[in-house]
C-alpha cells in the first residue's frame, strides 16, 4: 500500500511549490505531495494514481484556473471519488462558486490567499482526523 | 400815340380846305386830318400811311374826280384797308356810282354836296364811333384769341391729361398729355358706350374693363363731380394707374353740355407710397430682427453654459466609466496580488523554519565530510542553485519516475528511491546523479541530502520571494497607473507599448484562463498623447476582446507605424460582431449585455478619446476573427 497523496492544484507555480514545501515540512513522509497546474492535468493524475492503487486523500485547489474552474473540478472529483477531502484555496472569493462546490462537491472549506500556515494545517488536520 | 387819320379826297381844293377846317375843329384833337387831291394822290397817301402803320379811320371822297371816280377810289381803299369807314361826299352821284361804292367798298354813308356841317359832323361822329367800336372789337377779339392761344398752350404744356367730352361722350378736346396717356394721336369718333374699350380703361386690380356707367366722365355728363383713383389705362407695354377728376359744364339754361376730365399718372405717387410702406416695413422688420437677435444671444449664452456643463459631465462620465471598468478588474487584480503574496508568506515561513536548524547542523556536517564528499556536497548545492529551468509538473513527474527507477537500479529501496527522487527533483536535479552516490550511500546520507535540500530551498525560496515581490509590485503599479487621473489636461510623451503592457498586467487573471497573447511590437517612438486616456482605450478593447472569446482563444496585439501614424491592432478569435449591429457599436449607451451589466459607454468613450488625439478607429469582424485598429498620429 503506497502512501496516500495530498494533491495541490494551482496554475501559479510559485503557489504550488510553496504549498508543497509547507505541507511536506509539516506532514513529513506520511504522504506524497503532488502538484498539478490545471484541472485537466489533476484529473488525469488522479486517475493515473488510482490505476496504480494510490489514493488521493486531500486536494487543495485554486478556483480561477485556465480550463475548468475550481468548483467544476472539485465537483467532478467528487463524482468519482466522494471520499476525497476537498479544500479550495483562492485569491478571489466567488460566493456562488463556493456555495456550488459546498453543495455538489462536499467542499470541506474555502481558504483565502494569502493563507495562514496555521489555518491551512489545522484545516487539513481536522479533516484528516475525521476520516 | 399816332392819331388815327381821316382822309378827305376831292379834286376841289376849296372843298378840301373847307373840310379840313371843319373836321379839325371837331375831331382834330383825336384825329389827324389829311387831304388828297384826287384819287391817285389819295391812294399814295393811303400807302404811305399804311406803311407808317397809321390807322385810317374814315375816308371822305368826292365822286366826280378827273383821275379816278370816287367809288373806284373807295373800292381800292377798301381793298387796302377794309376797316376804314368810307363816306362819299358828292354833288353828283349816280345811283350806279353809289351802289358800286356800297357793294364793293362797303360804303358807309353818302352825303350830298353842299353838305350841312352839323350833318357832316354827326355822320362823322357816328362813323368814328363805329370805327372805334369795330377797332375795339377787333382788339378784343385779338386779345381773346391770344388768350385762347395761351390757354391752349397752358393746356398742352400741363403734365396732366385734360380732355373735354360733349354730351354724347365724344372727345372734343384732348391735350398733349391726355393723348399721350390715352395712346392716341387723333381724337377718335366714339360714343359713351365705347369709352372704356376704346381707351382701354380698366378697374385697378381686377383686370376688367371699367364699367361704363361708373366712368367718371359718364357720371359727370349726368351731373356729378367725380374724383376716382381706381382706374388704370392698359397700354401695350405698361399699365398706367390714374387719378381722375371730372366736372360737368352746363350752359346758361342749366343743361350739361360738356364734361371736363383731368387725369394724371399716379404711378410715381403709388411707387412713393409703396416705398414709404416698404421703408416702414423694413424699419419694423429691423426692430423685430434686433429683438430676435437679442433673444438668440441670450439663448446662445444659455447653450454655451449648458455645453460647458455637459462637457464637464462627459468628463465625469469618462472618469466614472474608467472607475467602473476598474471595479470590474479589481477582483481579478486582487487575485493577481494575492498569489504572489501567498507564496511570499509561505516561503518566508518555510525559510524561517529551515534556517535555524540548518545553520546549527551545518558545522557538524562539514566536520564529518571528507574532502571529496565536501566537493560533492558543494557540487550538489551548485547544481541545485544553478538550475533555473522550470519544468511543468507533468514533466517533473516523468523525470521523477525515471530517477526513481535509476535509483532502484542502484539498489535503493522503493521507498527510499521514491523519497530521494522526490527531493532531488524538487531541488532541480533531474539526471546525472552519479556524483551523488557516495554521499547518498553514507549512513547519514539522507540527512546530508536533507540539509542540502533545505539550503537550496532557502536560496531558491529567496529568489522566488523576489520574483513574487516583483510581480505584486507590477500589478500595483499597473493599478496605480490605470487609476491615475491627469489633472493638467496636458499631453505628455508616452511609450504606447508600456501602456498596453500595463493593461495586460491587470488582465493577467483573465488571460491565464486560456488566452494565448501574441505580441508584435515594432519600434515605436514616444508619442505626445494623454497616456491615462489611451490606457482606457486599451482596457476597453482588450476587455471586449476577452469577453468575445470568453477568456479562451488568441489575442494578438500588433503595434506598427504607417505614414507617421502609430497603428495599434487588437485581434481576437472570439464570436465576432453581428452584421446588423456593426453600425451601432460606437453609439453611446449601446450595449449587447443585459441591463445592469456594462454602461454601453465603453466604445463611445474609446471613440471620443481617439478623436481627441486626432486619431481614427476602425474594425472588421467575422466569426472567429475581429480586428480593431487604432491609428494615432505620431506627429502632433
Amino acid at each position: 500500500m503506497s502512501k496516500p497523496v495530498i494533491l495541490c492544484v494551482d496554475d501559479e507555480r510559485m503557489v504550488l511549490d510553496s504549498l508543497r514545501m509547507q505541507l511536506s515540512t509539516a506532514f513529513g513522509i506520511r504522504y506524497t505531495y503532488e502538484g498539478a497546474e490545471d484541472a485537466y492535468e489533476a484529473l488525469d493524475l488522479i486517475e493515473e494514481l488510482d490505476g496504480d492503487q494510490i489514493s488521493v486523500i486531500v486536494i487543495i485547489s485554486d478556483w480561477l484556473m485556465p480550463g475548468i474552474k475550481g468548483d467544476d473540478f472539485l465537483i467532478r472529483v467528487h463524482e468519482r471519488f466522494p471520499k476525497v477531502i476537498k479544500i479550495m484555496l483562492t485569491g478571489q472569493a466567488d460566493e456562488a462558486a463556493i456555495n456550488r462546490a459546498k453543495k455538489q462537491a462536499n467542499l470541506h472549506c474555502c481558504l483565502l490567499k494569502p493563507w495562514s500556515e496555521t489555518e491551512l494545517l489545522e484545516t487539513i488536520q481536522s479533516a484528516l482526523s475525521q476520516l | 400815340m399816332i392819331k388815327p387819320v381821316i382822309i378827305c379826297i376831292d379834286d376841289d381844293q376849296t372843298v378840301l380846305d373847307s373840310l379840313m377846317r371843319e373836321l379839325s375843329v371837331n375831331f382834330g384833337d383825336r384825329f389827324e386830318i389829311e387831304t388828297a387831291m384826287g384819287g391817285l394822290e389819295a391812294l399814295e397817301l393811303v400807302e404811305d400811311l399804311l406803311a407808317e402803320e397809321c390807322e385810317i379811320a374814315v375816308v371822305i371822297a368826292d365822286y366826280i374826280m378827273p383821275d379816278m371816280k370816287g367809288d373806284e377810289v373807295l373800292k381800292r381803299i377798301h381793298e387796302r384797308s377794309p376797316n376804314t369807314l368810307k363816306i362819299m361826299l358828292t354833288g353828283q352821284a349816280t345811283i350806279e356810282g353809289v351802289s358800286n361804292a356800297v357793294n364793293s367798298a362797303q360804303l358807309y354813308r353818302y352825303i350830298a354836296k353842299p353838305w350841312v356841317s352839323s350833318q357832316l359832323n354827326l355822320t362823322l361822329q357816328e362813323a368814328l364811333k363805329i370805327y372805334w367800336l369795330e377797332h375795339q372789337l377787333a382788339e378784343q377779339n385779338a386779345q381773346l384769341r391770344a388768350s385762347e392761344r395761351r390757354l391752349a398752350q397752358f393746356l398742352e404744356a400741363m403734365p396732366i391729361g385734360v380732355s373735354v367730352h360733349d354730351a354724347t361722350g365724344k372727345t372734343t378736346y384732348a391735350n398733349r398729355k391726355a393723348k399721350e396717356l390715352l395712346g392716341i394721336e387723333l381724337l377718335p369718333e366714339s360714343t359713351i358706350e365705347q369709352l372704356s374699350p376704346m381707351y382701354q380703361v380698366y378697374r385697378t386690380g381686377t383686370g376688367q374693363l371699367y364699367p361704363n356707367n361708373e366712368l367718371p366722365i359718364v357720371r359727370s355728363l349726368a351731373g356729378e363731380t367725380v374724383r376716382a383713383e381706381d382706374l388704370e389705362l392698359h397700354q401695350l407695354d405698361r399699365i398706367i394707374p390714374l387719378e381722375v377728376s371730372t366736372t360737368p359744364i352746363s350752359n346758361e339754361t342749366g343743361n350739361i353740355t360738356y364734361a371736363i376730365c383731368t387725369f394724371q399718372d399716379i404711378s410715381d405717387r403709388q411707387r412713393a407710397e409703396s416705398d414709404r410702406l416698404r421703408l416702414a416695413q423694413e424699419r419694423e422688420a429691423k426692430n423685430v430682427a434686433l429683438r430676435m437677435h437679442r433673444e438668440i444671444e441670450a439663448k446662445n449664452q444659455e447653450l454655451a453654459n449648458t455645453l460647458q456643463q455637459l462637457q464637464a459631465t462627459q468628463q465625469q462620465l469618462i472618469e466614472s466609466e474608467k472607475m467602473a471598468a476598474l471595479g470590474q478588474l479589481v477582483a481579478g487584480v486582487a487575485h493577481e496580488i494575492n498569489n504572489p503574496i501567498g507564496a511570499i508568506r509561505s516561503l518566508a515561513g518555510s525559510i524561517s523554519s529551515f534556517l535555524s536548524p540548518t545553520l546549527e547542523q551545518l558545522p557538524a556536517l562539514f566536520q564529518t565530510l571528507t574532502e571529496e564528499q565536501g566537493e560533492d556536497f558543494r557540487a550538489l548545492l551548485g547544481r541545485s542553485l544553478h538550475q533555473e529551468l522550470t519544468l511543468s509538473t507533468k514533466e517533473e513527474r516523468k523525470l521523477k519516475k525515471a530517477l526513481r527507477s535509476q535509483l532502484q537500479d542502484l539498489d535503493f529501496s522503493e521507498t527510499d528511491a521514491e523519497s530521494v527522487a522526490d527531493t532531488l527533483v524538487i531541488m532541480g536535479i533531474y539526471n546525472e546523479i552519479d556524483f551523488l552516490i557516495p554521499l547518498l550511500t553514507r549512513s547519514d546520507g539522507f540527512d546530508v541530502l536533507e540539509i542540502a535540500y533545505k539550503l537550496s530551498q532557502i536560496k531558491r525560496g529567496m529568489t522566488t520571494i523576489q520574483t513574487a515581490t516583483e510581480r505584486a509590485s507590477k500589478v500595483v503599479f499597473a493599478l496605480k497607473t490605470y487609476a491615475h487621473y491627469e489633472h493638467s489636461g496636458q499631453r505628455t510623451q508616452a511609450n504606447l507599448t508600456e501602456g498596453i503592457e500595463t493593461v495586460l498586467t491587470l488582465y493577467q487573471n483573465q488571460l491565464k484562463q486560456g488566452v494565448n497573447v501574441i505580441r508584435n511590437y515594432a519600434e515605436l517612438p514616444p508619442i505626445l498623447c494623454y497616456p491615462d486616456e489611451l490606457n482606457q482605450v486599451w482596457t476597453n478593447l482588450i476587455h471586449n476582446a476577452l469577453q468575445a472569446m470568453d477568456n479562451r482563444g488568441t489575442l494578438t496585439i500588433d503595434v506598427t507605424t504607417i505614414d507617421f501614424q502609430a497603428k495599434i491592432s487588437f485581434t481576437d478569435s472570439g464570436k465576432g460582431i453581428p452584421e446588423e449591429i456593426k453600425s451601432k457599436i460606437f453609439a453611446p449607451f449601446f450595449t449587447t449585455k443585459p441591463p445592469g451589466e456594462g454602461s454601453g459607454l465603453g466604445l463611445d468613450i474609446v471613440k471620443k478619446i481617439v478623436d481627441k488625439h486626432q486619431g481614427k478607429i476602425e474594425f472588421e469582424s467575422i466569426t472567429g476573427q475581429t480586428i480593431f485598429n487604432v491609428f494615432l498620429p505620431a506627429r502632433l
